[in-house]
């Protein structure tokens, strides 16, 4: 129990430094911070303009006093307004950001289960398997995201025009189940991609935490007791593992969101990772800042909740405490 | 060391021997200038073994002067990485209350969404070398952090350690003679995966286009190559060797990292 | 639990396989509406509504029309109203007859008087001089009506320029009506979305798909003449590769961008495809341009701007960036289309004649060294450019190239829209400047761009223009041939201006054409009697209302 409450105090600690960081940069950065945090430049701002935006943003007052505004702000769910594009930074997000949890969240759970499988069997046998999976994982693993993302475009885009190759629907697809299935087969090719990106490191994570928990005294007595591997896997091996494969889920989604950036480029999807690099182009900081807030809180809730479930999950957890 | 294991250590060196070459000295496999204009979009020939690109410049030319580029910025982070790696872990280590704090930062650390945070604190840097280094150091460190931390803990219990401690040597000198050099087998380890991360992390930033325009290292050449027409001309040779580049670059990395890894198991 | 858990990861896997099959299936992608054209664009479209300039350029061309269009050929056509002008400063306008706005109300010249009254609220000199406060220096602009009559029945009205200006009409080509029954009550935060989609165009905004990228246009019942395309639907890109790779599967029929020709990269590679045509037709505009800023060193020294004029290769420009209608541009900028061109000189490479002129100004390059110097000092320079714009990157990249091979040094400055614009034009540059930041600068002016002000680009030259100005050119000269140029009353005053500042730009070279050529446009060959406008391209009313789809 002690430890997974440190995890998530971890995680809060965590979550703190990237509203400190977001708070810091553009105070601390050389540059007017008046234009980091309005997005404008103070050069084509007029004087009133300028004036009534350091007093908005309380620049002149000390540090404290500007934090406390900032985590008033943040907590009223005003993320900065992105002069950029005329809108809200929440507003922005909000709308993009249901594609990009689309993607991640379904390559997440579909990688973290095959490398639970994959991972389980794998390391429990010394075969041919094994021979073969670790090598391949271990190059796909080199491979950078963007390479995985074009060399699935060209092979099924272009040459077997099986998939499309970019967008989220296609412009005739309306209404309900159509317009569902078009979404689903416009999606496969992105979530492939981040699967193929993500689960050579998980499933050697999952292979090396069995094939050391394969030296444990408790398998060594259910072979002797004559079980047969499928039963020691899924009942003793599985319940052993899940607290470090838990965790693993916890932390993949803030890589995949990572990852999504890429993959969102590759395939001109309109999520929050296309949002950020049009931000980083037009140097638009506002947005910059709320992108980076909501990635984080992301990543930071997916941990937290792993974490409480893993407690609830784990009875050596549960009974750490009455000691 | 076995056959298997000389085998990884012998490829692994050779590839990074010939990159590391490439790096320094270009003129060795290229007589093109790095700016030389010929017809554009010619597919690999004889004369260019790569073809060219959309500007007319020879692709493998470009290719020999990003490794330098490439090279030289994930090198320069990995070490850097290692270097604030190491010092932290071994803060980390120690009983007191900066150990926790430290110990804290790493567990913090890993947990920030890497290339969000990057390319934020990027856009605020802006385009310098000296910034994207630095940066990619600063977020490249924590691997090396827990493992170190993890060995000095084991030291800290053997007994030539407690010798020390009890002959009254300082904290600094006990840390810097005594710890240190065992640490260094694990460093070794750990510095290859550590360069091999930060070589990810800068493509993935040059990939985005953050980065150097005129000197465009790997990463950056995929990037050229996708905005500008390569997709729809099928120019493979351009979009996909920076990248295939790239993962031999990582897995010679991996490849040392093994045949060094297995030696103390 | 024991046998559960392989059923249960292969049921998983079935449903998975299920759905990727139905998708399949139930995406018949090869079903295309015949009474639709899909055009693909990569303009940056957020919200969709009147204001947002990329929409309103986007609009232009199906909902939201201008009060009059240019063909290919430069003449005009009445899309709102007819016009008529005895002295090119008094201009009627009539609105057409049975025009209506998507809620059925009449179009009238109320509307029109209305949008004036509407701009001048919001800043622009229209019936009144702005001034604007330049850090102690008021800069005034001049009111551009004097006054104005409205009709008896609300139909024409006329409008009474300060100055006769025979070019009035090009303004009107992106001159936009507000619908003055909604918006004269109505404070700006009151005006909702769909109020900024009440439209008098053939075509109305039906659905705007953020997700997918798509904008959906129905026919407006109100309009009095149908349109030969039943839909339009607009397909938002982000990148021009994905649109052009598009183009060559069939899934859109045409591509769109604001003022900007098919870029040779892509040119090349589209003309194998059989199912597309191509179209072409001269342009004003100048695409590639190199930009001089003539109040900072070292382009303060016309030397120093002509031996750049002179030590670049001109036919590597045409080669690589134009299309085959490309040519090599004269000293004088001005496309061969535009309204009072005059020939100049042709730009062309002499390198012997850019050392004499950077010798002139005490330049020299001894044996040996890399790039001219003077008193010890190596002559170079920062171009600023879009690092957003790939082409201009590559002009850039192209530029310094060749110019270190000739023997200046360029340092190359990409920064992001914001720094360009406020680095290169009067109105984003920091208050009380005297002189702008850059020094050099690669820029692509549109047609609308060079036909504003007096023309030839001259809003762009002159410093003392309140918006663009980016070569900070004056003196006595320049000033004297500008203001003959915007008192010209008649076409042969215009065009006698008109050479004055193109023999100017030959001589002083505040700027320089890297090269000149068509718009070239593309469109599927299922369209048939596509119509090329003079300022938006295959992106206008007229096209919508003669194409048809096969």
């Amino acid at each position: 129990m002690k430890k997974y409450i440190k995890n998530i105090v971890v995680c809060l600690v965590c979550f703190l430094f990237i509203i400190l960081l977001n708070f810091a940069l553009p105070r601390l950065i050389s540059g007017d911070p008046v234009a980091y945090l309005t997005g404008m430049d103070e050069g084509s701002m007029s004087v009133e303009q300028y004036e009534f935006y350091r007093n908005a943003l309380h620049i002149d007052e000390n540090a404290f006093v500007q934090f406390g505004y900032y985590l008033k702000d943040i907590f009223a769910g005003r993320l900065g307004y992105s002069f950029r594009k005329q809108a809200s930074v929440a507003e922005l997000i909000g709308t993009r950001i249901g594609a990009t949890l689309q993607i991640s969240f379904a390559a997440v759970v579909i990688s973290c289960a095959l490398a639970l499988v994959w991972g389980l069997t794998s390391g429990s046998k010394k075969g041919l398997l094994d021979k073969v999976s670790t090598p391949v994982n271990v190059l796909v693993g080199t491979f950078p995201t963007f390479l995985i993302g074009m060399i699935l475009i060209i092979v099924f885009s272009f040459d077997f025009k099986i998939f499309p190759y970019s967008g989220l629907n296609s412009p005739d697809a309306e209404g309900g189940a159509a317009y569902f299935f078009d979404r689903i087969y416009h999606l496969i090719l992105p979530v492939v991609t981040l699967i193929a990106v993500m689960l050579p490191s998980r499933f050697l994570l999952m292979r090396n935490t069995v094939r050391t928990a394969m030296g444990e005294r408790y398998v060594l007595f259910a072979r002797q007791r004559g079980l047969n591997m499928h039963r020691i896997r899924y009942s003793y091996l599985l319940k052993n593992v899940a607290p470090p494969f838990a965790t693993m889920v916890g932390m993949s989604v803030g890589a995949s969101i990572g990852g999504s950036v890429i993959v969102e480029n590759l395939f001109s999807i309109n999520g929050m990772g296309t949002l950020l690099t049009d931000a980083v182009y037009a140097l638009d900081y506002p947005l910059l800042q709320g992108v980076l807030f909501v990635s984080a809180a992301i990543a930071m809730v997916s941990i937290v909740l792993t974490d409480i479930i893993c407690i609830i999950i784990d009875p050596k957890a549960r009974s750490e405490g009455v000691k | 060391m076995n056959k298997k294991r000389l085998t990884a250590l012998i490829i692994g060196c050779a590839i990074i021997a010939f990159f590391v070459l490439m790096a320094a000295f270009p003129s060795i496999f290229t007589h093109y200038g790095a700016k030389e204009m010929f017809d554009s979009w010619q597919s690999p020939s004889a004369v260019h073994m790569l073809g060219t690109n959309d500007m007319g410049y020879d692709i493998f030319t470009e290719l020999v002067y990003g490794a330098g580029q490439t090279l030289l910025i994930s090198v320069s982070s990995g070490l850097i990485a290692m270097l604030l790696g190491t010092v932290i872990g071994m803060l980390a280590a120690m009983n007191n209350l900066v150990g926790h704090i430290f110990n804290g930062i790493i567990n913090v650390f890993m947990l920030l969404p890497k290339l969000v945070c990057l390319i934020v604190v990027a856009a605020f840097l802006g385009r310098s070398q000296i910034a994207t280094i630095l940066l990619i150091a600063a977020f490249g460190w924590v691997g090396t952090a827990r493992a170190v931390r993890a060995r000095t803990l084991k030291i800290a219990n053997s007994v030539f350690i407690e010798n020390c401690v009890i002959q009254g040597y300082s904290k600094l000198h006990i840390a810097m003679r005594h710890v240190l050099p065992n640490l260094y087998d694990v460093l070794f380890s750990r510095l290859v995966s550590c360069v091999s991360g930060c070589v990810m992390m800068e493509s993935s930033l040059s990939f985005l286009g953050i980065g150097d325009l005129y000197n465009p290292t790997w990463g950056t050449m995929i990037n050229f190559a996708f905005r500008r027409g390569a997709f729809i001309r099928r120019a493979y040779n351009w979009l996909l060797v920076p990248a295939v580049a790239i993962s031999l670059l990582v897995l010679a990395f991996y490849l040392i990292g093994l045949a060094v890894k297995k030696r103390e198991a | 639990m024991k046998r559960c858990e392989k059923p249960i990861i292969a049921l998983i896997v079935a449903v998975v396989l299920l759905c990727a099959s139905l998708a399949l299936c139930a995406c018949d992608r090869d079903k295309k509406d015949t009474d639709t054209v899909y055009i693909g664009t990569t303009a940056l479209i957020e919200r969709a509504v009147r204001g947002e300039y990329n929409y309103d350029m986007l609009a232009s061309g199906n909902s939201d029309m201008p009060l009059v269009s240019q063909t290919a050929d430069g003449n005009y056509k009445p899309l709102i109203a007819t016009y008529s002008t005895v002295d090119s400063k008094t201009w009627t306008f009539t609105v057409l007859e049975n025009l209506k706005w998507s809620d059925g109300a009449e179009v009238t010249a109320e509307d029109i008087l209305f949008t004036l009254n509407y701009n001048d609220a919001r800043g622009e000199a229209v019936f009144n001089d702005k001034t604007a406060d330049n850090d102690g220096s008021i800069k005034i602009t001049r009111k551009k009506y004097e006054s104005y009559l409205l009709s008896d029945d609300k139909r024409s009205i006329s409008l009474t320029l300060v100055s006769a200006n025979i070019r009035e009409l090009s303004n009107m080509t992106s001159f936009r009506i507000v619908p003055k029954h909604i918006y004269e009550n109505k404070s700006d935060g009151e005006i909702t979305a769909d109020d900024g989609r009440v439209v008098c165009g053939p075509y109305v905004l039906t659905r705007f798909d953020r997700e997918s990228g798509t904008l959906v246009y129905g026919i407006n019942p109100h309009y009095p003449q149908m349109p030969t395309v039943k839909r339009l639907i607009y397909r938002l890109f982000s990148e021009p590769d994905i649109m052009y790779m598009s183009l060559q599967n069939g899934d859109i029929d045409t591509v769109w961008n604001y003022s900007q020709s098919v870029p040779e990269t892509y040119l090349a590679a589209l003309k194998a495809n059989d199912g597309l045509r191509f179209y072409s037709a001269p342009s004003k505009g100048v695409r590639a341009v190199l930009m001089f800023n003539n109040s900072a060193a070292p382009f303060d020294d016309v030397n120093v701007r002509k031996a750049i004029s002179y030590a670049l290769d001109y036919d590597v420009f045409k080669n690589m960036f134009g299309g085959e209608n490309a040519s090599v541009a004269n000293r004088g900028f001005a496309p061969m289309s535009t309204e009072g061109y005059k020939s100049t000189e042709k730009l062309q490479k002499n390198w012997e004649t850019a050392a004499r002129c950077l010798s002139q100004s005490g330049y020299v390059k001894p044996q040996g060294a890399r790039y001219y110097s003077k008193n010890g000092v190596s002559l170079a320079f920062y171009l600023t450019v879009r690092s957003s714009n790939a082409l201009h990157l590559r002009y850039a990249e192209l530029v310094k190239n060749q110019l270190e091979e000739f023997g200046i040094e360029v340092k190359l400055d990409a920064v992001d829209s914001n720094a360009f614009n406020v680095k290169t034009s009067n109105k984003f540059a920091p208050d009380g400047h005297t002189s702008l930041a850059h020094q050099a600068a690669i820029n692509g002016f549109t047609e609308a761009g060079m036909g504003m002000g007096n023309g030839l680009g001259a809003i762009y030259v002159d410093k003392k223009h309140a918006v663009q100005g980016g070569c900070q050119a004056e003196g006595a000269l320049f000033s004297e041939i500008t203001t003959q140029l915007s008192m010209a009353d008649t076409v042969e005053e215009y065009s006698a201006a008109a050479g004055r500042l193109q023999d100017y730009y030959a001589e002083e070279t505040p700027l320089i054409a890297l090269f000149w050529d068509y718009m070239t446009y593309v469109c599927s060959s299922s369209v048939n009697n596509v119509v090329i406008d003079g300022v938006f391209g295959i992106n206008n009313v007229n096209n919508w209302l003669s194409a048809t789809k096969a």
